[in-house]
C-alpha cells in the first residue's frame, strides 16, 4: 500500500509560485504523478488556491491547468460534518487548520504535508498522522546513505 | 488456541490518536490487550524472537510496528521534477496587492496573509 500524504493549501500554494525554497513541494507531487505515492487534498484547499491565483492576476486558462493538473494525480476530497465537528471541539487553536487536519485523518493520510508552524508544532507527538515540511519528506525519501 | 498477552502503546489504540498528542505531550505508556493465535503460530514467533534474542513481547512489538508503520518511498536515481509540475510554477504571480485591493477584498486579504506573503 502507498504511502498517503495529505497535501496542505499552502503546499499547493507553493506548487504554483516561483517563491523560493518549493522544490520540495515539486519533488512530492512528481512522486505522486509516478504514483510512489498517494495524495489527497481538500475541496476547499483547490478553491482557496484558484482565488488566490485568481486574485493575483492569473489568467482563467493558466487557472485551469493548474486545478486540472493537481486532479489528475491526487484524490481530492471534502470536509464533512464530523470534520467540522471535531474542529469546533478541538482546543488548539486555528478553526480551519484543525478542519483540515480532521479531514487529512479521516482520509487515512499518513503525513500531513505542511509549512503552518502552529500545526507543526501542535502534533509533534502525534503517532498516527504527524505532520511535517515538504523539505523533512523528502529528506526521508532520499536514498540512504546519502 | 494460546492466549498471550502483548504490551503496546496505548497511543495506537485510540480511535483518533493523533488528538491526544495535540492535547498532552507526555510520554506514551505502554497497555496490555489480549490477542488469540494458534499454537504454531505462537511456537513460531518464539523461535524467531530467540533467533533474534528479544523477548516474545519485544519481537512482536517490532513487527507490529513495522507492519503498521508508512513506507515512504526512496528517489530513484534518474529521479527528475515532473516537467509538467515544474511548469506549474509561476502560475500565481508573486506581486504585493495594493492596499486598496486588500480592503475591498477581505477574503483575499486573510488567504494572501495566510498563504502568500512572505
Amino acid at each position: 500500500m502507498r504511502t498517503k500524504v495529505f497535501l496542505d493549501t499552502n503546499i499547493l500554494v507553493d506548487l504554483a509560485t516561483d517563491r523560493q525554497g518549493t522544490v520540495a513541494s515539486h519533488v512530492v507531487l512528481s512522486m505522486v504523478k509516478r504514483q510512489a505515492l498517494e495524495a489527497q487534498v481538500t475541496t476547499q484547499s483547490i478553491i482557496d488556491t484558484a482565488y488566490i491565483a485568481r486574485r493575483q492576476g492569473a489568467s482563467n486558462e493558466r487557472i485551469e491547468f493548474l486545478i486540472n493538473e493537481i486532479r489528475q494525480y491526487v484524490n481530492i476530497g471534502y470536509i464533512d460534518s464530523f470534520n467540522i465537528k471535531w474542529a469546533l471541539e478541538n482546543p488548539c487553536g486555528d478553526f480551519e487548520d484543525a478542519a483540515q487536519y480532521d479531514a487529512a485523518y479521516s482520509s487515512s493520510c499518513d503525513f500531513f504535508l505542511t509549512r503552518d508552524k502552529g500545526i507543526l508544532g501542535r502534533t509533534e507527538n502525534a503517532t498516527v498522522m504527524k505532520a511535517i515540511t515538504p523539505e523533512v519528506f523528502m529528506d526521508q525519501m532520499l536514498p540512504k546513505g546519502e | 488456541m494460546e492466549t498471550i498477552t502483548v504490551e503496546r502503546n496505548t497511543a495506537t489504540r485510540k480511535a483518533k490518536p493523533h488528538k491526544k498528542a495535540v492535547e498532552t505531550k507526555k510520554a506514551p505508556e505502554k497497555v496490555q490487550t489480549v490477542l488469540r493465535i494458534s499454537p504454531e503460530l505462537m511456537r513460531r514467533v518464539k523461535y524467531k524472537a530467540r533467533q533474534v534474542d528479544v523477548s516474545v513481547n519485544a519481537y512482536i512489538e517490532d513487527v507490529l510496528r513495522d507492519a503498521v508503520m508508512p513506507r515512504i518511498p526512496t528517489l530513484p536515481e534518474d529521479f527528475e521534477i515532473d516537467p509538467v509540475i515544474k511548469s506549474l510554477s509561476g502560475i500565481i504571480p508573486m506581486r504585493t496587492p495594493t492596499q486598496k485591493e486588500l480592503e475591498e477584498d477581505p477574503k483575499f486579504a486573510y488567504l494572501y496573509e495566510k498563504y502568500l506573503k512572505v
